[in-house]
């Protein structure tokens, strides 16, 4: 098994607010999770389901006020560990008073690399984030998409092995997406670990290998992207012959809620908590054949909805 | 350590140098300084006391406006505008960072004293006075005593609001300036428990008045060595303190 790259164990968040410091406000439940190296992790969930503040706990802007943070097995501060993180925040505010190439020599300063591995890593960057012969502007004059893209610059600066970034595609037009898509495409093909926050499910889909669904401070699911919903049933369907209608008994007959025939074939649509024993006797006893079986379970959408939506109400 | 403090002191200083404001009061300073030549004129045979006296007040007063308007925003600004959080991502510590914003406003503070103090030599220069040892020490003692009152602005803008670090920045230098007086005064009050803890309050302010030099340097008395060195000493340990304790607060608290 790889080395776990992000180790989180009983880590919660909680602020004292109010004029007096009177109230007490948790935005993140004890939370365990564990990130393996070369993985691409999306972290979902609603606007105020603790995503940023999880983020800000993992990059050390936060303090936890229980359990504990390790990044490639050390406790933050620590420099080394800080130098293999490449961060994104979710509102990329830069100092507005710089130029795009002078915001990544800062950065290039900050990591201690030598003038020219910075210089040959800047332009390197500029290009790939889509920047070239625009990043010598003022940042103030800079569009969303375009602090986007030189936000995600100097993330990968320091050649990080943790890119860790609080939704990234937010705001961006579709061409601002896919280009962010293809640069974490890229990063997870040279083994970069990925931990990012988005409400863009197809994103998250589409790059991760696993997910984690966030609600209301608690982690509620964490899985493999195309296995998070195998357990969860959302109906049963069976396929039988013939075509002609059964008799099912009362309390069976009101677990199905479909029924269509092509002729030859009938196929019920059961509810998912449905007797589906019990049917398949009824059918046998009644001399229908069974052709098939089939499951219906939850895609990532419905299981996040269905896990978010107490908290929404 | 240092290269990482050096790094925030640069962006710091290139930060102030880009601000518009700082140019204006410059400007301003400069213009009253500028004034002392017309000022002396009206003088009788006064003109190089009213020259310097003029320039040295607009030195430390334009100073301690330019130290509290820019310092008190050093550590707010960022963290209100959220621009502090992919630097502290960066293998640099939080302290780096408080050293590196106040030694980035020491060095705009070298530079403007530097402008206004070459204004006024000019200036006497056009009446032939030349530079002299205690108009020297009394710019570099009023640059000193800016180096504590930033210190006192970063100290309050690592935990609150930039109105209150400036009112609170304001009141200490003003009170600052006054704490002899107060010192002889309030034992006199007769104030009882309320007056220990005044006392208590006001022996916790910085000695400003030591760096009050200008009457010194107006009637050419020149200060002596360990005068001038103690209060230099002074000012760093103060500072030193100021910033430890605003480097504490900024430490501990949540970067939101």
């Amino acid at each position: 098994m790889s080395e776990a790259v992000i180790e989180l164990r009983g880590l919660a968040k909680s602020f004292r607010v109010g004029l007096f410091h009177q109230r007490r406000v948790q935005p993140l439940r004890p939370l365990d999770l564990e990130v393996r190296r070369g993985e691409t992790f999306g972290f979902v969930g609603p606007n105020g389901a603790g995503k940023t503040t999880t983020i800000k706990l993992l990059v050390g802007l936060l303090r936890p006020s229980a359990g504990t943070v390790r990044i490639l097995g050390r406790t933050l501060p620590d420099r080394q560990v800080q130098r293999q993180i490449g961060f994104m925040p979710e509102v990329a505010n830069f100092y507005e008073y710089l130029s795009g190439l002078e915001l990544l020599q800062l950065h290039a300063r900050l990591l201690g690399l030598p003038p020219r591995e910075g210089q040959r890593r800047i332009a390197a960057l500029v290009e790939r984030v889509g920047m070239a012969g625009r990043a010598d502007r003022p940042l103030r004059k800079f569009s969303k998409g375009m602090v986007q893209r030189i936000g995600l610059a100097q993330a990968l600066l320091g050649e990080p092995q943790l890119l860790i970034l609080d939704e990234p595609m937010s705001g961006l037009d579709p061409t601002g997406r896919h280009d962010i898509r293809e640069i974490i495409l890229e990063e997870k093909r040279r083994g970069t670990t990925v931990f990012f926050s988005s409400h863009i499910l197809s994103d998250v889909e589409q790059l991760c290998d696993r997910v984690g669904i966030l609600a209301g401070g608690s982690l509620r699911k964490v899985g493999r992207v195309d296995e998070i919903g195998r357990d969860e049933l959302r109906s049963q369907e069976v396929v039988l012959r013939p075509a002609a209608p059964l008799t099912l008994p009362e309390g069976l007959a009101g677990q199905v809620l479909d029924r269509r025939t092509d002729g030859e074939t009938t196929a019920l649509l059961l509810a998912a908590d449905a007797d589906l024993g019990r049917l398949l006797q009824e059918i046998l006893a009644q001399g229908g054949q069974i052709l098939e079986v089939r499951r219906h379970t939850l895609g990532l959408e419905e299981l996040f909805l269905r896990e978010t939506r107490e908290e929404q109400r | 350590m240092i290269r990482g403090v050096w790094v925030i002191a640069h962006n710091t200083f290139r930060e102030a140098i880009r601000n518009k404001i700082l140019y204006i009061l410059l400007f301003v300073a400069l213009g009253l300084i500028f004034s002392s030549l017309v000022l002396g004129k009206l003088s009788l045979d006064q003109s190089v006391r009213v020259i310097k006296d003029v320039g040295l007040g607009a030195i430390s007063l334009f100073g301690v406006v330019i130290a509290i308007f820019i310092g008190i925003n050093l550590l707010y600004q960022e963290l209100d505008r959220k621009t502090l959080h992919t630097i502290l991502v960066r293998p640099i510590a939080r302290f780096q960072f408080v050293l590196g914003k106040y030694f980035g406003m020491i060095l705009v503070l070298v530079l403007m004293t530097l402008v206004m103090g070459a204004v006024l030599l000019g200036l006497l220069h056009l009446n032939d006075a030349p530079p002299d040892g205690p108009l020297l020490t009394a710019i570099l003692l009023s640059f000193c005593e800016l180096t504590v009152v930033v210190a006192v602005a970063v100290f309050f803008s690592a935990f609150s609001s930039p109105f209150l670090s400036g009112a609170f920045t304001f009141g200490i230098f003003v009170l600052g300036r006054l704490k002899g007086e107060l010192l002889d005064v309030l034992p006199t009050l007769g104030l009882g428990l309320l007056g220990d803890l005044l006392e208590l309050l006001a022996r916790l302010l910085p000695n400003l008045y030591h760096f009050e030099v200008a009457s010194y340097a107006i009637y050419g008395n020149q200060l002596t060595a360990t005068y001038v060195l103690s209060t230099m000493l002074y000012g760093i340990c103060y500072t030193a303190l100021v910033l430890a304790l605003a480097c504490v607060l900024f430490g501990r608290r949540d970067i939101l």
